[in-house]
């Protein structure tokens, strides 16, 4: 029996799709402006964030009423908490992309001086991470989804690797110290747009097999 | 004097559809309740200093624990508490702007315009057909064509067609629970009421049938006025717009649905729907 309020759920499922959108458009048009020094580019993802923060309050009121009104159990229940959580994790992502842009504004234009170590590697990786994870919450595949936190693990790493080089870096010539704090909070929102996909990867795995992932030894770092 | 203010209602309806259903602001209140009061005998009062509009075409669900009154003043909209003896009332009830305590109105033309449904399903011994054309038979309509096309449309529009369109000369008693829940509404609107009223519809129900049944109302209010008193605060929540919460005959609190459920303003009522009540 097909019941009237379902397509509500749809609806806030769309909404779902429509933040993991922007929020991974926005993660793309950072990087891109970091690696091309594009000011132009860097302002466009600072306003498109308004957009993404009315979509987690829209998201937000559609699955607290529906919680109210529907009374919802099993998988439409998971994709109601789930909605609410992935969507508090993509507008995270948003704010991470939006410093990215910030800092790249403040950066200007490319420094031949300035050494970024492994900054394009961890963007790249970081934008693949977020995609994927988006994939996943689409397609609602826990087994792609199981296969992220091992990924985010390489992210993590190159940002420890970016610390330690801009640490010498500033170290070494005092000047461009500002220039390299701004890359060091740069690989630092890298790495929390990393963390914040997993936290989604994490989540599709629960929407699909109701099993909670988090802080267990599937997901743990070994070493 | 009733029939120009329906025709006028009409008119607002098919601006309305013309609307593509954008027409919430031309939706009236189609019953007002004012400064009423009703006592079962002299010494008993059970509802108190009444107010409250009730918008048409839209779900309103009368919800409060057993006693508050609910039942008594859905049974009062139409006129059904005459039947007993000692009654009286203070303030008045208007539907379309009449009163349905006007002496020049006739109670049967009042309970023609308003479909009434119980908490027990109760089909008269007779066909399925026969159950819903009862009320145009008493009416001295017998053209069989007429009586067809009633059956088929008031069947449909309660969800009952495709299950017994080939049994309609068979016993009501051989439906389901369900089903039968269904034929009275399919009787109810046979005869083209503008509301519905609704005691408890689902009570006796299992959850497909309930489930049957508010699909059914969701389906219908785009037609009708419907009042539903339940017990189920789900039910209330999933196919009213605009709820009432009674307490002691009261009216504590009238707005629309979501309002009360996810941010009631009276504490009675919070209490109430989140179940801490007493």
């Amino acid at each position: 029996m097909k019941r009237f309020y379902l397509s509500e759920i749809e609806s806030l499922r769309n909404h779902l799709m429509l933040i993991a959108e922007k929020a991974t458009n926005s993660v793309r048009n950072a990087i891109e402006a970091l690696e091309q020094g594009d000011v132009e580019l860097a302002e466009e993802v600072i306003v498109a964030d308004d957009e993404i923060d009315e979509l987690e309050v829209a998201i937000d009121a559609e699955a607290s009423r529906y919680i109210t009104l529907r009374a919802p159990v099993a998988s439409d229940l998971r994709l109601i908490t789930v909605a609410m959580k992935a969507s508090h994790d993509l507008e995270r992502i948003g704010d991470e992309a939006t410093s990215i842009a910030k800092r790249t504004i403040r950066l200007g234009t490319r420094n031949k001086e300035i050494s970024y170590g492994a900054i394009r590697k961890m963007a790249d990786m970081t934008l693949g991470l977020i995609r994927e994870a988006v994939d996943s919450l689409i397609e609602e595949n826990s087994t792609r989804a199981r296969e992220l936190p091992a990924k985010d693990r390489i992210i993590d790493d190159l940002h420890r690797e970016n610390y330690t080089l801009y640490t010498q870096k500033v170290m070494s010539n005092p000047q461009l110290a500002p220039a390299y704090i701004e890359l060091i909070f740069i690989s630092k929102s890298l790495e929390r747009i990393g963390d914040h996909a997993t936290n989604i990867a994490e989540e599709v795995v629960y929407l699909k097999k109701g099993e909670d992932i988090r802080h267990t030894d599937e997901v743990r770092r070994k070493d | 004097m009733s029939h120009s203010i329906r025709t006028n209602r009409n008119v607002m309806t098919k601006q309305a559809d013309a609307a593509n259903d954008s027409d919430a602001e031309l939706r009236g209140d189609i019953i007002q309740i004012k400064d009423y009061n009703f006592f079962y005998d002299q010494n008993s009062q059970v509802l108190f200093n009444l107010n409250m509009e009730i918008p048409e075409r839209k779900v309103t669900a009368f919800i409060g624990p057993s006693g508050c009154g609910k039942s008594t003043l859905l049974r009062n909209l139409n006129r059904m508490n005459d039947l007993i003896d000692g009654i009286r009332h203070e303030g008045d009830i208007l539907i379309d702007g009449h009163s349905i305590y006007d002496p020049l109105l006739e109670v049967i033309s009042l309970r023609k315009r308003i479909g009434m449904v119980f908490q027990k399903s109760n089909p008269f011994p007779k066909t399925i057909y026969e159950n819903i054309v009862y009320s145009l038979r008493v009416a001295g309509r017998s053209k069989k064509s007429e009586l067809d096309e009633t059956v088929e449309r008031s069947l449909k529009a309660a969800a009952l067609w495709d299950e017994v369109k080939d049994r309609l000369n068979q016993s009501a008693f051989g439906l389901s629970g369900g089903q039968m829940q269904r034929l009275c509404i399919a009787r109810a609107i046979a005869n083209s009421p503008e509301i519905l009223l609704m005691d408890e519809p689902c009570s006796a129900l299992d959850p497909i049938a309930t489930g049957k049944i508010e699909e059914l109302i969701h389906e219908l209010k785009k037609d009708y006025t419907i009042v539903i008193v339940t017990h189920n605060m789900q039910q209330a929540a999933r196919v009213s717009d605009r709820t009432a919460f009674f307490y002691l005959g009261k009216l504590i609190e009238y707005n629309d649905t979501e309002s009360i459920f996810m941010n009631p303003k009276n504490p009675q009522t919070e209490a109430y729907v989140s179940g801490r009540f007493g």
